[in-house]
């Protein structure tokens, strides 16, 4: 493996539920440090592609390598937020913050951390019962980076959130991810959201067959939230989706 | 914290005029006393009169102080002693059995498919079944009786902890994959306590089977316990101690499902099921 070579490489050949083809011939490239948005209308596949990418899922065609090694199994060096918050109801916040060892002890000047940065200090002994949807989706934020893995791969980490909570988690993210170089990727269905974070944006189309777009997002950090470019960039991937869906 | 002092003022005063009187509250009786109250004071009194023969059905009154004859001359505490140790043995090695079994054949398809054929061909076996079996194998000595209780609580504990560990979301168990659990240690973190609701059902119903079996099994052959305290009593014609020795039974059912609730209750805190009783929006 060489230093610059791809952190992710997927090359999905087929994914089928039954007799329904999901995916077909979907490839995606990721580079060391890049963030990649993958985009596309409800049902295309993408929760799909990513569990496939995290080593969850292996009933498909093809191929998938990250950090060089063929995935056969969900790797340490991935961090992953699914689309539910999946918190498990029987442990403390902070427990399920700190899911990846058993035991909160040692772990809880980190956990108290990561609570902050995601604004639920003091939150730590409460059950995820007394949370509200978007307070259950930062725990699974700040779970997710809790191991700080190489490669974060969050599907609508903040599709529950207000758009202030939203922008702090956006730069959250953008601090943690350019601290430690990490690799990103991230299912949205803001294109707003895809402009603000994204090197490049892959945009999948409804009907598994077709190709999906790829839109490279050339703006400098950090990056402006109303500015002329990202609208242009905006209208550009909403044209991406619009073609996908008529036809 | 800030967002309990916004809470409306009338929460407080509540809309119920009566939360306005100065008077104190009344101490309120569960209106499940009244009927069986009614039940025992008419007793007593047809008792009294002789329109029932107090050989058959003895007064309540005369129940009670038999009862405290017993509890007075230490017998009582014999027989429940001895009684509670059988209960509690054998339903603890029930439990531990039907916990071990129902995880195994609930984590392997491979496991239920070779074992659970069997087990179900055993629980359909009627348990009073066994006595003359346990009871030539064993003899007439405690191990009988404990084997027994321990076979009555086994089964529901093993159904409620396979259906449990099946009934775990499976996105949970993919998130403890995700973190790369092992397969025991998503069975210890994940499975195991997901399925603590089910396995409380389980073991309740198991407590009360274990009773019923206990008294089965003293009833046939025993010298101390409560079932035999029903025995002498029919053996020696006094129903005041057939009747005492079934209040006794009944209080020390309900006290033993109170322990299993209590520890349930607190064991499954974190749930956040439907409770009718709670009004709208308040949780406790
Ligand atoms: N376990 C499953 N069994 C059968 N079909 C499934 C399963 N999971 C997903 N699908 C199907 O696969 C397709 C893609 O699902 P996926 O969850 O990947 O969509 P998505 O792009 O993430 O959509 P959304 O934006 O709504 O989350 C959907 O049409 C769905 O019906
Ligand atoms: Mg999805």
């Amino acid at each position: 493996m060489s230093p610059v070579g791809p952190v992710i490489e997927a090359t999905i050949r087929g994914k089928s539920y039954g007799a329904r083809a999901v995916l077909e011939n979907f490839k995606l490239t990721v580079a060391p440090g890049e963030i990649v948005a993958l985009l596309g209308p409800s049902g295309c596949g993408k929760s799909t592609a990513l569990r496939i990418v995290a080593g969850l899922d292996r009933d498909f065609d093809g191929e998938v390598r990250v950090l060089g090694q063929r995935v056969r199994e969900p790797s340490s060096a991935v961090g992953v937020m699914f689309q539910e918050p999946r918190l498990l109801p029987w442990l403390s916040v902070a427990r399920n913050v700190a899911f990846a060892v058993d035991g909160v002890e040692g772990a809880m000047p980190r956990v108290e951390a990561l609570l902050e940065e995601v604004g639920l200090a003091g939150w730590g002994n409460a059950l995820p019962r007394a949370l509200s949807g978007g307070m259950e989706q930062r725990v699974a934020l700040a779970r997710a980076l809790f191991r700080e893995p190489a490669i974060l791969l969050l599907d609508e980490p903040f599709g529950a959130v207000d758009a202030l909570t939203r922008a702090r988690l956006q730069s959250l993210l953008l601090r943690v991810t350019a601290r430690h170089g990490t690799t990103v990727v991230l299912v949205t269905h803001d294109t707003r959201e895809a402009v603000l974070l994204a090197d490049r944006v892959v945009v999948m189309s409804a009907e598994a067959a077709r190709r999906s777009v790829e839109i490279p997002v050339p703006l400098p950090r950090p990056r402006e939230r109303l500015g002329a470019e990202p609208t242009v960039l905006e209208t550009r991937l909403l044209d991406a989706l619009g073609i996908a869906h008529t036809d | 914290m800030q967002h309990f002092t916004a809470r409306p003022l009338t929460h407080e005063l509540g809309e119920d005029p009566a939360a306005w009187t100065t008077e104190p509250q009344r101490v309120s009786v569960p209106v499940g006393v009244w009927f069986p109250l009614a039940v025992v004071l008419l007793l007593e009194a047809a008792v009294r009169a002789g329109w029932i023969p107090a050989h058959l059905l003895p007064a309540p009154t005369t129940v009670l102080s038999t009862l405290y004859d017993l509890a007075a001359s230490g017998a009582l505490w014999q027989h429940v002693a001895a009684s509670g140790t059988r209960i509690a043995t054998g339903f603890a090695i029930g439990a531990v059995a039907g916990v071990v079994l129902g995880l195994a054949t609930g984590l392997r398809r491979s496991l239920e498919a070779a074992f659970d054929p069997t087990f179900q061909a055993l629980r359909a076996i009627p348990s009073l079944a066994w006595v003359p079996l346990l009871l030539l194998w064993l003899g007439i000595d405690e191990a009988p009786k404990i084997v027994l209780i321990a076979i009555g609580a086994l089964f529901p504990v093993y159904l409620s902890v396979q259906s449990g560990v099946r009934n775990v979301d499976r996105k949970l168990v993919e998130l403890a994959q995700a973190f790369g659990l092992g397969q025991p240690a998503i069975a210890w973190r994940v499975l195991l306590p997901a399925s603590l609701p089910s396995l409380f059902t389980g073991l309740r119903q198991a407590l009360s089977l274990s009773w019923m079996f206990l008294v089965a099994a003293e009833l046939i052959a025993a010298t101390r316990g409560i079932g035999y305290l029903l025995t002498d009593g029919r053996e020696t014609g006094r129903a005041d101690v057939v009747l005492a020795a079934i209040v006794v039974l009944a209080v020390l059912g309900k006290l033993s499902d109170g322990v299993l609730k209590f520890v349930e209750a607190r064991a499954l805190r974190w749930r956040d099921a439907f409770d009718p009783g709670a009004g709208s929006g308040q949780r406790t």
